[in-house]
């Protein structure tokens, strides 16, 4: 096993490796830790200020840089898209300070970190993923304030969330809440998913895989273990509904993948993870 | 109104409970004061002294020492004019505020203070408020009435939401809320159907105590008399212990077999609330008597 | 939003060029290209520079003070009316969506740099990037992922026009506004004169108040913004014939929050304008602008909520990210609206 300062000393650089210093490191690990010991539920860490803004992924940024190794291969999507600007500036920051190789593609990454999106091809259980946070509590609006809703996830009282689900049963009958639905994990703890869209909520159950949380704003990492049980909240007698398209996606006729709808081409509609569908029609190797 | 006044305190059977139930509510000792306090307090402060605030430090005394019973099914007026405490007493019964001294015992619950209960649980479990206002009674004007009716249940692990639109929707009906009108948010509804709503999230799940702060205040005159009518109703059916608080004594009169009256922070005169209206002993109860009815 | 720049790696060095050569053009510290300046005159309510610039040098830097003296020497200048800016004297130079991943007139990145990491350089001397050898609109165009195709405002069509069929509230107003340097605004504010005023409030304000603004909604999100050069003309004294005065570099925004009509999901518009390139102070003027047509809002300011949203980086940090794609989410509340609507049908 090899020191953070050893490393840096092998790479020769005055700049600690992976861009954040050892202390920092240590104590986003020392968060990590506790939210994989304590399943969903809000570890509060000393974000750092990070050389992109607040609210663009500086809290997965700091996770993502305190577990990467050379030797790693790290994958950046947002809403799905390796190419997004965003996301190839993170990526090439990365991969530039911890001096390891970057991919688009999902299988063959070590680390991804993602927004908005849950990679469609299954991650294995020798890959992560980081999912980047805006608001990592899903109290904090119903309660009005953070206090009160700190208190409420302490006696375990998830009514407000409830309450919320009971108004979209009766205004619009259920079905789909816009991203970010609320899930209960390992049936006690009420955790905020990031806003991935209700096609990914289901997807988060049982995964072989660790799920880290960053939120670098409200300075937060929550963490889902390998094989958690993850349901979205919703009545025992309305089961989660996703929305589908009913339309295959244009470039690689998928109908099981999330697909968005084209504004230019209407009707059109296409997988919003932009490596599945290129790996739909590349030619098999 | 008065018509209905007649009809209604004449009625069958008020006369054959005379005989105490069972108390379902016991509150003792209560005492609250606002402000540092000083040891000459509840002296300085009283009927006698006329007066609730100290004359030594300033505090008020809005409560001292109050006691009282309800049994199961019982309905205890409490009147006063402002400045009596039973707003103080409402409000520490709702524990939105925590009293010095004193106990709230309901039965199989324990001590309403105990902090090993939340605030939230005693407000959708144990003691539910109606108030002027659906904000201070817990509700919430930007949720549709139904879900501010299924809150109680919701908060107590109901998690079907077919069995709970059915006995929802049952309770709001019962209160003759028109059924398409229970997906509406509550800020639509007026203030007479507003009290409806929260009546029915009372009786959606009788919780062991049911507090009415003035249930005829601010009510337009012309519903008044009708929502007496369903307040008698829902109180003659209600099986915990009911505390009803009034200024108006006419209310008191209508709803409440049991008449408790307070002033300075103090209960004056106490009991059966014909008796008590009839041949006040107390000389502020018999101002009251005498400037009311 | 740039998914589809993405396949432009090109677009992107395009636009960082623009965006170092406008700040490695000056020749002091403090220029007239300076963002500074351009904050000065946004807040200051009036175009122009020289005299921001030279308010930000005798105000020794002190930002709130050099606001002062230009509005101060704006108040008694001589009061020429405006040609009302047409669509077609706007001239968009970025055109961007959160919204969805493509739009129409393609995702225009303009000169930005928001992308390049944000570390400090120690280097005494950066070269300057020279884009006088190309044009520079030529260079804007090619900032374009699907290449510029037009500029015009009234060319390009308005993102908000995608989603007319979903339930909207009013669009933007259109026509003249009151000048709050010229008319006592009083309450309750024409949604154009709330705008006017918004428009040259206090930047750091504008950013906190929006920022606690949307930890109260379930969605905010930045249809368009657009940077873009507006030329006013302005009525000759002698002959009435319109004459050009002058070049204003502006931002528009367009954000959408959720809100309740009559009991039903909706989204709400919000529209936000300010003079010079400070994208975020257009964001939040949207933000409130839309959350304001709800009605009045009720913010309950606890140390929480006022230690976030006074802390310039944190609060910076929840407005500006709505310039990133928010098309995955979008596309999910959409879809729970039309899930409502159907259910009403």
């Amino acid at each position: 096993m090899m020191s953070v300062t050893e490393l840096t000393k092998l790479h020769g650089s005055p700049e600690p490796y992976a861009y954040l210093d050892e202390v920092s490191k240590r104590e986003v690990r020392r968060a990590i830790l506790k939210a994989l010991a304590l399943p969903g539920h809000q570890i509060p860490f000393s974000s750092r200020e990070m050389p992109i803004a607040r609210g663009w992924g500086s809290g997965a940024l700091q996770v993502t840089l305190s577990v990467v190794g050379p030797d790693d291969i790290v994958k950046v999507i947002d809403q799905g898209d390796d190419a997004s600007l965003n996301a190839q500036a993170m990526r090439s920051l990365i991969a530039t300070t911890a001096e390891c190789e970057q991919t688009t593609r999902t299988v063959e990454a070590t680390i991804v970190q993602s927004r908005h999106r849950i990679p469609e091809i299954p991650l294995r259980s020798d890959q992560l993923l980081v999912l980047q946070v805006p608001q990592p509590d899903p109290l904090r609006r119903l309660a009005g304030n953070a206090a009160t809703a700190a208190a409420l996830h302490a006696e375990g009282d998830h009514t407000l969330a409830w309450l919320e689900r009971y108004e979209d049963e009766v205004r619009r009958g259920g079905g789909a809440t816009g991203a970010g639905h609320p899930v209960m994990v390992n049936g006690a703890v009420l955790m905020g998913p990031s806003p991935i869209p209700p096609y990914d909520i289901p997807r988060l159950d049982d995964l072989p895989h660790p799920v880290l949380f960053g939120a670098g704003r409200l300075a937060r990492v929550m963490a889902l273990p390998p094989h958690s049980h993850v349901r979205p909240l919703s009545f025992d007698d309305r089961p989660f509904l996703i929305p589908d398209a009913g339309v295959a996606c244009a470039g690689c006729n998928s109908m099981t993948s999330h697909r968005i709808e084209s504004t230019v081409r209407p009707g059109t509609w296409w997988c919003s993870d932009t490596d599945y569908c290129f790996s739909n029609t590349r030619p098999k190797s | 109104m008065f018509e209905t006044a007649e009809r209604l305190t004449t009625r069958d059977g008020a006369l054959d409970s005379l005989a105490p139930p069972p108390p379902a509510l016991v509150v003792e000792n209560l005492t609250k004061r606002f402000g540092g306090g000083c040891p000459r307090c509840f002296q300085l402060t009283g009927p006698e002294t006329s007066t609730s605030r100290c004359g030594e430090c300033g505090s008020v005394v809005a409560l001292h020492e109050v006691a009282l019973e309800v049994g199961s099914g019982e309905v205890l007026g409490v009147a006063g004019e402002s400045g009596s405490g039973k707003t103080s007493l409402l409000r520490c019964l709702h524990r939105d505020l925590v009293p010095e001294t004193g106990r709230a015992l309901v039965t199989g619950v324990g001590d309403l203070f105990d902090d090993s209960l939340s605030d939230r649980r005693v407000h959708t479990e144990v003691a539910v408020l109606v108030h002027q206002s659906s904000a201070a009674a817990g509700l919430s004007p930007s949720l549709s009435a139904e879900t501010n009716v299924a809150e109680r249940l919701l908060a107590t692990g109901s998690r079907s939401f077919g069995e709970m639109h059915l006995r929802v929707g049952e309770a709001l009906s019962g209160l003759e809320v028109d059924r398409d009108r229970h997906a509406n948010v509550l800020a639509t509804f007026s203030g007479g159907m507003q009290q409806r709503v929260q009546l029915a999230r009372a009786l959606v799940q009788p919780p062991p105590v049911l507090l009415l702060d003035e249930p005829t205040t601010g009510l337009d005159p012309s519903v008044q008399a009708a929502s007496l009518g369903l307040l008698q109703e829902v109180v003659d059916d209600f099986g915990g212990a009911t505390i009803i608080v009034s200024h108006d004594l006419r209310v008191l009169r209508l709803l409440c077999p049991r008449i408790t009256v307070l002033r300075f922070g103090r209960i004056v005169e106490s009991g059966l609330t014909d008796q008590v209206l009839e041949d006040p002993h107390h000389p502020y109860t018999q101002l009251l008597v005498s400037s009311q009815l | 939003m740039y998914a589809t720049l993405a396949s432009s790696t090109a677009a992107v060095k395009n636009a960082r060029r623009l965006a170092l050569a406008s700040s490695t053009q000056s020749k002091a510290s403090v220029s007239e290209q300076s963002l500074l300046v351009h904050q000065i005159c946004a807040e200051a309510g009036i175009w122009a520079p020289d005299a921001a610039s030279r308010a930000l040098e005798q105000s020794g830097g002190e930002l709130g003070r050099a606001v002062a003296l230009v509005r101060v020497w704006a108040a008694t200048l001589p009061y020429a009316d405006a040609k009302t800016v047409s669509e077609d004297d706007i001239e968009i130079t970025r055109h961007l969506s959160a919204a969805y991943a493509e739009i129409p007139g393609g995702q225009w990145l303009g000169p930005s740099d928001e992308q390049a990491p944000r570390l400090l350089t120690w280097l005494d001397h950066i070269d300057p990037v020279d884009v006088e050898s190309e044009r520079r609109s030529d260079l804007i165009a090619k900032t374009n992922s699907p290449g510029a195709v037009t500029s015009r405002r009234s060319d390009v069509r308005r993102v908000r026009d995608l989603i007319v069929e979903e339930s909207t509230e009013p669009s933007t107003p259109k026509g003249d506004g009151p000048d709050p340097t010229r008319a006592a605004l009083t309450a309750p504010f024409s949604r154009l004169g709330r705008l006017a005023a918004l428009a040259r409030s206090e930047t750091g304000a504008l950013v906190s108040f929006s920022s606690v603004v949307m930890e109260s909604r379930r969605e905010a999100i930045l249809l368009e913004i657009n940077s873009s050069i507006v030329h006013f003309d302005v009525a000759h004294p002698r002959t009435g014939n319109q004459c050009r005065v002058s070049e204003v570099p502006i931002v528009e925004a367009e954000a959408v929050t959720d809100i309740l009509i009559d009991g039903r999901a909706s989204l709400v518009l919000g529209y936000g304008v300010s003079l010079g390139s400070l994208e975020r102070r257009a964001i939040a003027i949207a933000v409130l602008d839309a959350v304001l047509q709800d009605g009045p809002v009720t913010l309950t300011l606890d140390d929480g909520v006022i230690t976030s949203a006074f802390d310039g980086l944190s609060a910076t940090g929840i407005v500006e990210h709505l310039r990133l794609p928010h098309y995955v989410s979008f596309a999910a509340y959409l879809s729970s609206i039309e899930n409502e609507e159907d259910l009403e049908q």
